[in-house]
């Protein structure tokens, strides 16, 4: 079958050149361990959503001195978000991360600390998947204990309980950040695949392929099964990477390799389809690099970006962000590696995810052909 | 028996039309060379030959397959392009597998067609080495055997002695000889002398055109039958005494005289005494036949192409 003779050539030319190979498998060891480090720690303006239903002036002066709580770089340590207490509401406030951390202040709370009533239950809840709560959680208990003592309380009534709407535990913002990081750093093979594409081309050797009469699919196929089998040696290198950074999870490896192996599926597609817009292997790392980097914001790993919904599948909405496949790919290894999600949990991403990278590599083959094999 | 038969093929780049209804036929067995100028449209007609290139206009038989506009690629084709194109990080061994796999040859096939084809062009020793590694020479053979490895009836060959040392050049044209009479060559090159040693036709063509096609020796005969008798001397010269002969012209030009006219030989002994009363003995002289660069330049002049 000549696409494993494509695929052999492929492996043999991607594995003895060895500086080529060294740099495309350290680059995301080195992505990750940059990240790990750059966020490992968090430190930023997080969102808090307050309910005040205090009937007395005390609630009302706790909230003021949190919205006032600076870092002492002057920057403010809280964005305080004033909302009505309910609590199905709150939940969905903190799904869809209007803010990070809910909390409620009760009708007696100041009564109680005035006259030393029976202890008042504040809740501050929120999803443990998100670094940000367990920060937010911890400052909050602190300054409520500082409060209290600051207006002349010797014994603390306030009883400070944790809802948490996830089960899950996460130690830092690397934590949050890894199982999207891991699908990036495979992604960064679609430069790869636009690069193989387009040095056959400028070296001319595609010429000697086309001539052949081999067909697209062949050689596509090849090429594409050479960068999956470099994907898997990356993937589990870089998940040693991020466990060796301090990345937990009781996730499924397995799954989180075969999602990422998909999501590699997918940037090969984008990789033939760039290569077939292309001159030359500089003009590829260029536009790959175009291509790769809104990709990697946009995937939802550093920050939460608003969605426009178009329909929705199996209870999952689609927005315009699921054509780019590392949404899903992203949006699946965070369920896998922090939710413990099995298949079926992601199995809508998982969809959505082998369409899309189909698809991308449907037209990747298809434009291959175009390009280069239309007229032989 | 036609190897190739090229019927009014045309085509044009937006309005300059590259390659202008030109017809040319190749025997089986033959080595038929296409010459001409930069641009004059070998690359373009050798690039519809193969398949590479969409002709506008035109009928293409190769071993009485005929391929017109919209057609696929020709099978059986074996191209030697003037630029090398051989995989760095392979080995010759295996660029040869790749291309004999490529081909669906059978794989024992393709080891033992690799290993004469290795030892014929010199490269026995070098079979595992990486193209990377070889010399520009070893890569330029490595990539003209590339275009065999299959067995095609057909081979194009472009520039293929191009930067090749004397010696490799002897050894590409004895092993382009030796195919010779079972395949079928077409040549394109600037060398001259390469296309008169090689082929047993050329073309001339220019400006899409063929101008003139026959043997080398037909051609010169045709275009330019004059001999030319030159002599050198160590000194600039000047001539004090005209001659005249209605058989030659005399070219003076700084320390030598050129004499240009038909059937010089028998005449040798006369005009050489003539110099030497006149000049003395000259260091050096030498009786030459036109030769094919002579035609070429009557044929599409002397004017720089782009």
């Amino acid at each position: 079958m000549r696409l494993l003779v494509v695929f052999k050539k492929s492996i043999i030319e991607q594995f003895r050149d060895s500086k080529a190979l060294i740099l495309t498998i350290l680059s995301p060891i080195i992505f990750i361990i940059i990240f790990g480090l750059a966020f490992g720690q968090g430190f930023y303006t997080y969102s808090l959503g307050i309910s005040n239903d205090d009937t007395g002036a005390l609630g009302g002066k706790l909230v003021q001195e949190i919205q006032n709580s600076i870092y002492p770089n002057g920057n403010k340590m809280y964005d305080i978000v004033l909302v009505d207490f309910d609590h199905e509401q709150v939940k969905n406030d903190i799904t869809s991360r209007n803010y990070d951390a809910h909390l409620y202040i009760p009708p007696h709370f100041s009564q109680s600390i005035q006259q030393e009533l029976s202890q008042v239950r504040v809740p501050i809840t929120g999803n443990p998947a998100n670094l940000s709560y367990n920060f937010i959680s911890s400052f909050v208990e602190n300054f409520i204990h500082n409060f209290i003592w600051n207006n002349g309380m010797m014994t603390n009534p306030i009883e400070i309980v944790y809802e948490e709407t996830e089960l899950t535990q996460v130690k830092s913002e690397f934590d949050v950040m890894a199982p999207g990081l891991i699908v990036f750093s495979v992604f960064f093979l679609l430069i790869q695949s636009a690069m193989v594409v387009t040095k056959e081309v400028e070296s001319r050797t595609i010429q000697r392929i086309v001539l052949s009469k081999v067909k697209s699919f062949e050689i596509c196929g090849g090429i594409s099964l050479s960068q999956l089998m470099l994907a898997a040696i990356m993937i589990p290198l870089v998940f040693a990477t991020s466990l060796m950074l301090e990345f937990t999870s009781s996730g499924s490896f397995g799954l989180a390799f075969v999602i990422s192996l998909i999501a590699t599926f997918s940037a090969i597609g984008i990789g033939l389809i760039i290569a077939s817009f292309c001159k030359t292997s500089l003009e590829a790392f260029i536009i790959g690099n175009v291509v790769v980097t809104p990709m990697l914001f946009l995937a939802g790993i550093f920050f939460e970006v608003p969605s426009a919904n178009l329909f929705t599948i199996m209870g999952k909405e689609i927005d315009v962000l699921t054509f780019i496949p590392t949404v899903d790919a992203v949006s699946a290894m965070n369920k896998i590696l922090i939710n413990n999600a099995d298949f079926s949990d992601i199995l809508p991403e998982f969809i959505v995810l082998t369409i899309l990278s189909t698809g991308y590599f449907v037209v990747g083959v298809y434009l291959f052909s175009r390009r280069y094999m239309i007229r032989a | 028996m036609t190897a190739l038969e090229i019927q009014s093929l045309s085509k044009s780049f937006g309005s300059n039309k590259t390659v202008d209804n030109l017809s040319i036929c190749v025997e089986h067995g033959e080595i038929f060379s296409l010459l001409g100028p930069n641009g004059a449209g070998k690359t373009t007609t050798i690039n519809m030959i193969t398949g590479v290139l969409e002709m506008d206009e035109g009928n293409i038989i190769v071993n009485g397959i005929s391929y017109q506009k919209g057609s696929s690629a020709m099978s059986k084709i074996g191209v030697c392009t003037q630029d090398i194109q051989l995989w760095p990080f392979m080995t010759c061994e295996e660029q040869l597998h790749f291309m004999g796999n490529l081909y669906k040859m059978d794989n024992k096939v393709i080891k033992e067609r690799s290993l004469h084809l290795l030892e014929r062009i010199g490269l026995a020793d070098k079979r595992k080495v990486w193209a990377k590694k070889l010399s520009g020479g070893m890569q330029r053979r490595l990539h003209l055997i590339m275009s065999v490895i299959h067995d095609p009836d057909l081979i194009i060959l472009d520039e293929p002695e191009a930067g090749l040392d004397p010696q490799s050049r002897i050894l590409v044209r004895e092993f382009i000889k030796s195919l010779s009479g079972s395949k079928t060559f077409l040549l394109t090159t600037h060398n001259m002398d390469e296309a008169e040693r090689l082929s047993s036709r050329v073309a001339i063509m220019d400006k899409g055109r063929i101008l003139v096609c026959d043997t080398p020796v037909a051609l010169r005969e045709k275009f330019t039958p004059e001999e030319t008798l030159e002599f050198l001397y160590p000194e600039p010269i000047v001539m004090t005494q005209q001659w005249e002969s209605s058989s030659y012209r005399v070219h003076m030009d700084g320390k030598s005289i050129r004499v240009i006219g038909y059937q010089l030989t028998l005449a040798v002994p006369d005009i050489l005494s003539k110099v030497v009363s006149q000049f003395g003995h000259p260091m050096t002289f030498s009786l030459r036949q036109s030769t094919l660069e002579d035609v070429f330049i009557k044929l599409t002049g002397r004017s720089l192409r782009q």
